[in-house]
């Protein structure tokens, strides 16, 4: 009997790698009929995890190690991680306005390398301080997400402390151009095409890129209810092999125009083909960084206690890497 | 809490169903209730009307602007919990059913909240229920418009009685096993197809 699997995922490219085992037949050849369903927003995705509606979702890392841990604003529920997804291709804009500021006051810090560019804002925020105005706002896409962390360390960098000399807030990602635009925001970090949308319209300059702060940082993972997954090894094992087959093709530039027009489906991204072929180089791992690996497990806690949203001792948090990070899977099903 | 009212805020993208859920909260003795829709300054929106409940579509994106608000900035002081009660599963479960959750300031009593968000869940499947109601009653009534059309075909090409055009028209659906205006819908196309 073939079982039916059921993914959540959010409309980012990177979700290239459920959409392509479900569509290209790598889950039908693994025996498992994959379903996948599209959430509007990471909360969403989350309630669904958390609630039992979806069976596994395409996740930002850190929100799996806080949904487990019981920090994400639903009950604790026990999630496996047994494949590595995505590195996503982040960056950080900021408005025109800013960025003239920049310039201005740090011309030189400017001209230097883009990861410590954030020095330019020192000046700018004690000028802002001793005027009485408001801090300088920031938005990220969720606060369980490294573009959260990449945002914070790029400020600290630049010796800003983000959690307190600025205010980060969250806006989905296409609504973060219009906000830009409307001088609601300074600035935000977001995975593409949502910086180069802004650069097009002449309304924001990407100030850094991920590449500059952390390059190589895990982003998404599969993040699989551990209830399900202990009652289904055999599901388990084929859509790991049905996700890897999948990566490996998403990955093949011989493939990328194929994918940018399954990805431009109103039922998955729904932008512009050429838009998402555009973005998709870079942000798809390559199948050598499918296996989960426990150091990026506790780099995120790390971060996450960083920013504040996590306090737990060096032993809980190897106990919560090991409990959620499963390369025993991955190779079990890899043989 | 400063002010007996719980001050109730309704995000919704979909005006209608945002106005269903006001007047049932109204109506039920909540006065302090407004809505918004999709916004760029969601939150200096939200920091200006400070409610004390928000209700809001669960398919809304500006749920993760909520979600963080609540949870870690500074902007909105005291924490909120996402649904009423995560013990009572049985409303969660409600809820996404419904399509709708609730962010609640800390503070405001469980026995109160409840039955404004019960309202909620209430109002959110009365008008899922009237919304495929009248997609219903509309397709109904366009498919009587068909037959009414094809009927008129048959009778003025044709010639035949108003009644012998309507039981042609049954008999043949009785015998392909196809729906009365699927065959009026065939009797139109071909009349259109000779002109």
């Amino acid at each position: 009997m073939v079982e039916i699997v059921k993914l959540g995922f959010a409309p980012l490219v990177d979700c290239a790698i459920p959409v392509v085992a479900a569509e290209k037949g790598f889950a039908a050849a693994e025996g498992i009929d994959l379903v996948v369903e599209r959430a509007p927003s990471w909360a969403a995705l989350r309630d669904r995890l958390a609630f039992g509606r979806v069976d596994g979702a395409h996740i930002l890392a850190p929100l799996a190690l806080a949904i487990h841990q019981g920090i994400a604003g639903v009950p604790a529920t026990a999630l496996r991680v047994p494949v590595s997804l995505g590195l996503g291709n982040n960056a950080v804009t900021v408005s025109l306005d800013l960025y003239e500021r920049m310039v201005l006051v740090a011309p030189e810090v400017m001209a230097g390398p883009p990861a410590l560019r954030a020095r330019a804002l020192r000046p700018i925020i004690d000028a802002d301080r001793a005027a009485g105005k408001p801090l300088l706002s920031f938005v990220t896409v969720f606060h369980f997400s490294c573009h959260h962390y990449e945002l914070l360390k790029w400020l600290a960098d630049g010796g800003v402390d983000g959690r307190s000399e600025v205010n980060i807030g969250v806006i989905a990602p296409p609504r973060m151009v219009e906000s830009l635009a409307a001088g609601w925001i300074d600035g935000y970090c977001a995975g593409e095409p949502w910086n180069q949308r802004a650069v097009q319209r002449g309304i924001g300059k990407v100030v850094v890129t991920k590449a500059d702060i952390r390059p190589d940082g895990l982003e998404k993972v599969l993040g699989l209810r551990a209830d399900w997954a202990e009652e289904h090894p055999a599901q388990v094992a084929a859509l790991i092999r049905a996700v890897v087959k999948a990566a490996d093709w998403s990955c093949d530039p011989a493939n990328r125009a194929e994918l940018a027009r399954l990805l431009a489906e109103a039922q998955y991204v729904g932008l512009a083909a050429d838009l998402i072929e555009l973005t998709l180089q870079g942000a798809i791992p390559a199948p050598d960084r499918n296996r989960p690996d426990r150091a990026d497990a506790l780099r995120l806690l790390s971060e996450m206690a960083a920013a504040g949203q996590l306090d737990l001792s060096d032993a809980d948090r190897i106990r919560l890497a090991n409990a959620v990070w499963r390369p025993d899977l991955y190779q079990e099903a890899m043989g | 809490m400063a002010n007996p009212e719980p001050n109730i805020l309704i995000i919704d993208g979909n005006p209608d169903r945002a106005a269903v859920v006001e007047r049932g909260l109204v109506e039920s003795g909540w006065v302090r209730v407004s809505t918004i829709g999709p916004s760029v300054n969601l939150l200096a929106r939200i920091q200006a009307l400070a409610p004390d409940v928000i209700i809001i579509d669960l398919e809304n994106p500006d749920r993760d602007t909520l979600e963080q608000m609540f949870q870690v900035s500074r902007v909105v002081q005291r924490p909120i919990a996402m649904f009423v009660d995560q013990s009572d599963s049985q409303m969660i479960h409600a809820a996404i059913e419904a399509g709708v959750s609730a962010y609640v300031v800390d503070g405001l009593r469980q026995d109160r909240i409840k039955p404004i968000v019960e309202t909620a869940i209430t109002r959110f499947n009365a008008f899922d229920r009237l919304r495929r109601e009248r997609d219903e009653a509309q397709s109904k009534l366009q498919d009587r418009k068909q037959v009414e059309k094809a009927k008129g075909l048959l009778m003025k090409h044709r010639g035949l009685p108003e009644e012998d055009a309507y039981n042609l028209m049954r008999r043949t659906a009785m015998k392909q096993n196809r729906k009365l205006s699927d065959i009026a819908q065939s009797v139109i196309t071909a009349f259109e197809m000779e002109i």
